[in-house]
């Protein structure tokens, strides 16, 4: 199946050896990924392992130290100027492609001091030059998607964890995104409020958003992705479908991680 | 104590005292808004990446903020026109004095607002393809401002008293002509008093509204 989508289509986001270093720390020692349209990638493993760091550098929140990222052909960030110099894209010019790449924190990250409804238009509103009025028909439709159309005029504040990560994807959703990308959106909630926010997710992969996913869920990997990607000190150590990776590879180091994680979900509280 | 009170020498001049106290109404107003404008500038040039803008700016607060403000007024009026041959009306110098020790604390209390933004705040203002000055317009300016609305107003306070200090070259603001009128009529208690409390009226209704929205504003957007 792998093979025939391959044939079928470009991809859309293209990694080419993506190096990150923090000082003399090299978080990314050379990833290389692909992700057509409509693909869900699942990025796993430990922490520290990179795998945020490559998410972040993917919309340029970290600036890679050296490889390149195209999204649909185009380099983001950088622009290779006459005599193949390549330099970082003017402040405008790589907002116009971070709206292309809408995130998801795992912190929420919504605006405080705007209404639910006012997360949701102020990128169409201020970015996209949309007006007010089709910007809240549309905010609403979307939060009606995600099951809280009747927050709407509510503040972030009196929501919990599960309702203020459905409305961040509804403010990432806004922008009519080409990728979505999450970075561990679900790592921050309690546990009871985890299954709304991946249903939302899940929704969303079925409905066939391209999107890039750092999650500890196994079961979300399993169930939404359609390649998984397992990290390990800033290398990818193993990749594929998710059934692939996580019960039929050889690699020890990928058996090592999955049979940890199979571990911790037996041996917890149920 | 067996001293008479006589307020009808208030009343007497009172078109003295009240278009004194209308010149301290125009010093407050001017000083503070040109002194919100200094802080305003001087800010992001404080924060600045680049040493080139950062040094200058960190200077320029740094040199203010160790004057006192009645040296900075005088040194405006004696020296500054000898220095640069412009020699501003005193009303102005003030003005401008006022809007200068002020604004490099204006600038302070920006900074520190700005720096206490939550970063993914900022993070979720470029992720949805915000340019920098539409992140700093819409998000991390307001959420600064609500912030450091406490010190804010405590500046302002600050800035409002510091009119009185153009009474020390000579601007008819409330104090100047106070002390004018309480030498001219041996009524010190009834006039300084009056001086006193004209600042009250002033400042109180300020601090209460702001107290008012701080309330507000914590509720509203940060309180569970």
């Amino acid at each position: 199946m792998a093979a025939a989508d391959t044939a079928a289509s470009a991809p859309l986001l293209v990694v080419e050896n993506l190096r990150k270093s923090f000082g003399t720390h090299e978080v990314l020692k050379g990833v290389s990924l692909s992700v057509k349209p409509s693909q869900v990638v699942g990025l796993l493993g430990r922490s520290g392992s990179g795998k945020s760091t490559l998410l972040r550098c993917l919309n340029m929140l970290e600036v890679p130290t050296a490889g390149r990222i195209l999204l649909e052909g185009e380099e983001i960030g950088f622009e290779t100027v006459s005599g193949g110099r390549r330099r970082p894209l003017p402040a405008a010019q790589l907002a116009r492609q971070r709206a292309a790449m809408s995130m998801v924190f795992q912190h929420f990250n919504l605006w405080p001091h705007r209404t639910v409804l006012g997360n949701v238009v102020e990128g169409p509103i201020q970015v996209l030059g949309m007006a007010r009025d089709e910007a809240e028909a549309r905010g609403l439709d979307l939060l009606e998607r995600v099951g809280l159309r009747d927050k709407a005029g509510s503040y972030p504040i009196r929501l919990s964890g599960g309702q203020q990560q459905r409305v961040a994807i509804a403010r990432a959703l806004a922008m009519r995104p080409k990728i979505m990308l999450f970075d561990e959106p679900t790592s921050a909630l309690d546990p009871e409020l985890v299954g709304e926010v991946l249903q939302v997710m899940l929704d969303l992969a079925k409905s066939g958003t391209t999107m890039v996913v750092v999650t500890h869920e196994m079961s979300f990997a399993r169930n939404a992705c359609d390649e998984v990607v397992l990290l390990e000190g800033g290398d990818i150590v193993e990749r594929g479908t998710p059934d692939f990776v996580m019960s039929r590879s050889e690699n020890p180091r990928a058996r090592q991680f999955f049979a940890h994680h199979r571990q911790e979900k037996t041996g917890g509280p149920a | 104590m067996n001293y008479e009170w006589d307020f009808s020498i208030l009343l007497q001049y009172r078109g003295l005292l009240g278009s004194a106290a209308l010149v301290t109404l125009q010093l407050v107003v001017l000083s503070v808004v040109l002194g919100i404008a200094v802080g305003l500038v001087l800010a992001p040039f404080r924060m600045a990446e680049r040493r080139l803008l950062r040094y200058p700016a960190t200077a320029i607060i740094e040199v203010v903020r160790s004057v006192p403000p009645l040296v900075l007024v005088v040194w405006c009026y004696y020296c500054l026109p000898i220095l640069t041959g412009l020699a501003l009306p005193a009303f102005w110098t003030c003005v401008f004095a006022i809007a200068l020790y002020s604004g490099v604390f204006y600038a302070e209390i920006f900074r520190a607002g700005v720096q206490a933004v939550d970063r993914g705040l900022i993070e979720a203002g470029m992720s949805v393809g915000m340019r920098p000055a539409t992140v700093m317009l819409r998000v991390t300016g307001p959420l600064a401002f609500l912030r450091v609305l406490p010190p804010f107003t405590s500046q302002c306070v600050m800035a409002i008293k510091n009119s009185v200090l153009g009474s020390y070259i000579a601007v008819g603001e409330i104090l100047y002509e106070g002390q004018r009128l309480s030498i001219a009529t041996f009524r010190p208690l009834e006039v300084l008093t009056l001086v006193a409390a004209f600042f009250v009226v002033v400042i109180l209704p300020l601090t209460l509204t702001a107290g008012a929205i701080e309330r507000r504003v914590f509720l509203k957007y940060f309180r569970r």
